[in-house]
């Protein structure tokens, strides 16, 4: 497959819109969790704590798909998704597999909306996603049972800067 | 039934049984496997009925436990629930032998609907919706389904004898086993379906056709030689066979070219030969013998 020198990869908001990435978020959260799970679009700050989880995506474009919310909603998150109670202790572990989980999802979605050939990666966890160009974003703002979760798809660094670290596990 | 459910995620693991269990297998002996090489292992030990698997796992990948499991002589069958859904992995995925494929999130009823044509029947493959939990539908959506007693049936008018057929292997073409290909194409004159038939079901059914003596067509088949009669015979079966790929009403497909057994293939139209429906047979001509055929929808 030959390039043209020059050419600048497309930017996310040529590829999709904020309505098809909500649509996508909420179909996930309705067959993970529940069919009255609803994502409501309000755009809210994330609270310090935060904690995200990504699959990254490599092709014509190359970025990331991250899931962000509280520390407490990706437990509450974790506890539905598995059905414990609301008062049961909850292994960080689980934690982790159950937001990456859903950013697997959704991007996995999102993934198959972009041009071919494009690569798919395993979930990451941690405090801080990849390095994101500023510019090449699309990210939209909900609240699932009245706390914020972002989704953001968000284009790689442009400049070669080196790949973040990734936490393994929320509990670091 | 026994179900080995694999991925390295344990939340999605418990959501898959939930689902099962939604979807009316609450009775069923479900397992676990939290990779590809723990699903070889326990395929062995456990002997499941039907493996659900991810695709993108960190130890072994759900599309090398599978290609593990097939080169091993596993015929268990295998379905992929996976995030990643696209075209190009439902392709790989059929073409190795996978039954379906599940675009996750999925819904109980798509889960359902998959598994009810488990174990898959004489090799038809259903391509699963990808997220939209309705029915089934194939990328052959609108075309005749291609079925084995259509086959048996246009076969014995054809030779004149009680032609019988059951399920079979796959027809792919290898150095020891050449195989005819006829491809077949659609008003748009796109390749719409393939027939591949091994060496000596090319060989059967063209010589039941034209008459030709068994011991004859025994000779060109151990010498790997198929004669201009046979070819030509060959032709006149593959041309025939395109009715079962068409109903009433729907766009016809008519043979395109006929590439002989020994003749090059083009190696892209072997790659289509994954295809998105296929119907794959052992026929036994009755004073030939028997051989092995496959049908496939390209498109």
């Amino acid at each position: 497959m030959s390039a043209t020198r020059g050419a600048a990869p497309p930017l996310i908001t040529d590829l999709i819109d904020e309505e098809t990435v909500q649509g996508i978020a909420d179909e996930t959260w309705m067959a993970l969790l529940g069919i009255d799970e609803v994502l409501v679009p309000v755009p809210a700050e994330v609270s310090e704590d935060a904690v995200s989880a990504w699959v990254e995506v490599t092709g014509p474009w190359t970025g990331a798909v991250v899931v962000t919310c509280g520390r407490a909603t990706a437990e509450e998150l974790s506890r539905t998704l598995l059905r414990e109670p609301a008062d049961e202790p909850i292994d960080h572990a689980d934690v982790a597999d159950a937001l990456g989980e859903l950013a697997n999802v959704v991007g996995g979605n999102i993934k198959a909306l972009l041009p071919a050939p494009s690569v798919l990666g395993l979930p990451g966890v941690g405090g801080k996603p990849p390095r994101a160009s500023s510019v090449d974003t699309c990210t939209i703002g909900l609240l699932w049972r009245g706390q914020p979760v972002t989704v953001s798809v968000r284009g790689a660094e442009r400049t070669g800067a080196a790949p973040h670290d990734a936490e393994e596990d929320v509990a670091q | 039934v026994k179900i080995l459910v694999v991925d390295d995620s344990r939340v999605m693991r418990q959501i898959i049984i939930r689902t099962l269990r939604q979807a009316g297998y609450d009775g069923h002996d479900v397992i676990e496997a939290a990779g590809g090489r723990e699903a070889l292992d326990k395929v062995q030990t456990e002997q499941p009925d039907l493996v659900l698997s991810d695709w993108h796992m960190p130890d072994m990948t759900g599309m090398e436990c599978l290609k593990a499991l097939r080169a091993g002589g596993s015929t268990v069958s295998f379905g992929f629930i996976t995030s990643d859904i696209s075209p190009d992995l439902r392709h790989e995925a059929l073409t190795v032998g996978a039954s379906f494929l599940i675009g996750k999130p999925f819904t109980a009823e798509t889960l359902r609907t998959a598994l009810e044509g488990q174990p898959p029947p004489v090799g038809s493959v259903a391509v699963m919706p990808e997220s939209d939990g309705g029915a089934p539908t194939s990328a052959a959506a609108g075309n005749h389904e291609i079925a084995a007693q259509d086959v048996r049936e246009l076969l014995t008018a054809l030779l004149d004898r009680p032609v019988t057929v059951s399920p079979g292997r796959r027809v792919m073409p290898t150095q020891d086993d050449p195989v005819s290909v006829a491809t077949y194409v659609d008003q748009a004159r796109r390749v719409s379906a393939l027939c591949l038939m091994d060496l000596a079901l090319s060989g059967y059914t063209a010589g039941a056709l034209a008459l030709l003596p068994v011991g004859g067509v025994q000779d060109a088949l151990d010498e790997k030689e198929f004669g201009v009669a046979l070819t030509e015979s060959l032709h006149e079966v593959a041309n025939i066979v395109s009715s079962v790929l068409n109903a009433p009403g729907t766009p016809r497909s008519t043979l395109a070219k006929l590439y002989a057994p020994g003749d090059y293939v083009p190696e892209e139209l072997l790659v289509s030969a994954s295809g998105f429906e296929r119907l794959d047979l052992q026929v036994t001509v009755p004073g030939y013998g028997k051989g092995a055929m496959s049908l496939v929808r390209t498109a």
